[in-house]
């Protein structure tokens, strides 16, 4: 499953923890508030954030603090108020000391409520 | 001679140029304002780079700097566009206590660095660059061994700008730190920055750009969306200005002159919250729409690290400067401004050699002025005036100021003489059957009446100016040599 796939944005809440953990590009799931719930392999390797660390924290204040600005934070906000989040935009993370190119995917899965953000490098 | 003191500059301070800075460091700026932060942000079209990101980039240019064995002084030629590797370079430079050289598009890198003696040079791929930058903005070797310079390192200069300046030909300016402390402490906290949104579409190699946009946005943590083309593409920069909801513009007058051109753009301009139109000077059009906005005049050059004087939001008329701000201003017996402070420049590169300038000096700006109790305004170039046969100087940008203002209709006036005996005077009237009189023009030239002969008038499509706004005289004469057939046509 590609990180452009559409069909990965329906399935995302139907997914096994291991077939998240195998996907080839960074997955976290949320709660509304920011939250960690799922944080997958590929994630917690290429941020050098193990599992453990990351979840039950908040993505955006704790983990990716440099997410919590307008441009992120602030539209998974509206997104999460709106019930609808369907937002990319090219960012760029610091993954282990280095500044990397990424496309991040801020997503809310509508049937099930949940909030998903989707970090591919460039 | 009247001496005018921006009341929050202390003359000791002012006088002395190596007294010891009790404002904080760059170390002391920057550390706090970048690591693990999410702002400053910076918005680029084709990436998003949050202060953290600034940071991790510009400590792997420290690194870089420091297996080079570059060390404090050293000068690096930064020739890379407005991008996250000119960030990281930037902060990179400022936190290793090199001297950043910013040359501009059309100065070839390697050119500059010769010219300048410097050791390295990042550039965008080509003989010159000792390193370039990777897609991320990281630095990429290419081979090319770092350049042993010729000359002592300048660990006071910390950048080194090129200017076509106001006062003749290219020269490359040197700022110091305290320079630029002085500017960024003294303007800075008048800009309002909490929670801005700028729009950035000046060149950061400009001191204008660097200094009183980009520095200050940075060091406030302000979220910076940057223009593609600078401010060239006027469409993209109205569809920034409402994409982003921008708070804050800095631009040159003419800019601004393009925005208000349409409803939509004059919307814009007039929702922003804050910004300094400077860098030239815009007309009484121009003065009359920005009165009904909370942009305000800034007036400078390099050689002042480029701050003198700002207006209060909102406060325009034609040729309006503000008011002295961190520096102490006089006018000479010529009318020129002078300024004195810490703003005034460390020194100026010159035959392969950093001359530093005395500390405290009063500085010429080149600028005639009229001053109104702390208020500024502009009158005309002091390097625009001629020599009569006779030996009288014509301060020409003077007269004409006085006929503009004795004449409305005259949107620009030109004063010039071809024999050096008698005078012409050109206009650009509107309506274009208002031009004034030869009696009447005469009337308000003093001394100078009986010389001049003729009073014409050029469309003002025809007249040419320079990138600042300023008339520009050999190539408007040429509009005119069909009518004036003894002008060489290479005049």
């Amino acid at each position: 499953m590609n990180f452009g796939d559409p069909e990965l944005l329906e399935k995302l809440p139907t997914l096994s923890r291991e077939e998240i953990d195998a996907l080839a590009f960074g997955v976290v799931k949320v709660n509304d508030t920011g939250i960690v719930e799922i944080f997958n392999k590929f994630e917690s390797e290429v941020a050098s954030i193990a599992v453990t660390k990351a979840e039950g924290r908040n993505f955006f204040t704790q983990i990716a603090p440099c997410t919590n600005n307008r441009l992120i934070l602030g539209r998974f906000k509206e997104g999460v108020l709106a019930g609808e989040l369907d937002v990319c935009l090219p960012y760029t993370f610091t993954y282990k000391m280095r500044p990397t190119n990424v496309n991040i995917h801020l997503y809310r899965h509508a049937s099930t409520g949940t909030n998903w953000v989707i970090v591919q490098k460039r | 001679m009247r001496v005018t003191q921006d009341i929050s500059v202390d003359d000791n301070s002012a006088r002395n140029h190596g007294s010891s800075v009790a404002s904080p460091g760059w170390r002391a700026r920057l550390y706090p304002r970048f690591h693990g932060q999410a702002y400053p942000l910076l918005v680029f079209e084709d990436t998003i780079v949050p202060a953290a990101s600034i940071w991790a980039g510009a400590r792997i240019w420290i690194a870089a700097f420091r297996e080079r064995g570059l060390k404090s002084g050293d000068r690096i030629v930064l020739a890379l566009p407005e991008s996250p590797a000119f960030l990281f370079i930037l902060l990179a430079a400022l936190w290793s206590e090199l001297t950043l050289i910013l040359p501009g598009p059309t100065q070839d890198p390697e050119e500059t660095m010769e010219l300048l003696d410097a050791a390295v040079a990042v550039a965008e791929k080509g003989a010159a660059a000792t390193w370039t930058a990777d897609p991320c903005g990281l630095p990429v070797a290419t081979g090319k061994p770092v350049r042993p310079p010729h000359g002592p390192a300048t660990p006071d200069a910390r950048l080194l700008l090129s200017t076509s300046g106001t006062l003749g030909a290219a020269r490359w300016i040197a700022l110091s730190d305290e320079n630029i402390f002085s500017v960024l402490d003294s303007h800075t906290p008048r800009f309002g920055l909490e929670d801005a949104r700028v729009l950035s579409v000046l060149p950061w190699r400009h001191a204008f750009g660097m200094v009183i946009d980009l520095l200050p946005a940075l060091l406030c943590g302000a979220e910076m969306v940057r223009a593609g083309c600078g401010g060239r593409d006027i469409e993209n920069v109205r569809r920034l200005l409402i994409q982003h909801d921008i708070s804050h513009l800095n631009a040159v007058p003419m800019l601004i002159d393009r925005l208000s051109a349409t409803a939509e753009g004059e919307a814009c301009v007039r929702r922003l919250r804050g910004g300094v139109i400077g860098g030239a000077r815009g007309g009484a059009s121009l003065a009359r729409f920005l009165t009904h906005t909370t942009l305000r005049v800034g007036y400078g050059q390099t050689e002042a690290s480029p701050g003198i004087a700002l207006g209060e939001p909102g406060n325009w008329r034609e040729g309006y400067l503000g008011r002295p701000v961190g520096c102490r201003v006089r006018l000479d017996q010529e009318n020129i401004l002078q300024f004195s402070g810490t703003n005034a420049c460390l020194g100026e590169w010159r035959q392969g050699n950093l001359v530093r300038l005395e500390p405290g000096r009063w500085a010429s700006t080149g600028d005639i002025v009229r001053q109104e109790g702390e208020d500024l305004t502009f009158v005309a170039r002091a390097d625009d005036g001629f020599k009569l046969t006779n030996g009288r100087y014509v301060q020409a940008g003077v007269w004409e100021n006085v006929v503009k203002t004795r004449f409305p209709q005259c949107r620009e006036a030109m004063l010039f003489t071809l024999d050096g005996e008698s005078l012409q005077l050109v206009v650009a009237v509107e309506p274009k059957d208002a031009i004034p009189s030869l009696a009447s023009v005469r009337d308000c030239l003093g001394g100078l009446c009986d010389r001049l002969t003729i009073v014409r008038n050029l469309a003002l499509a025809e007249w040419s100016f320079t990138p600042k706004g300023e008339i520009d005289r050999p190539s408007t004469l040429r509009s005119l040599a069909p009518v004036l057939f003894h002008v060489c046509p290479n005049a």
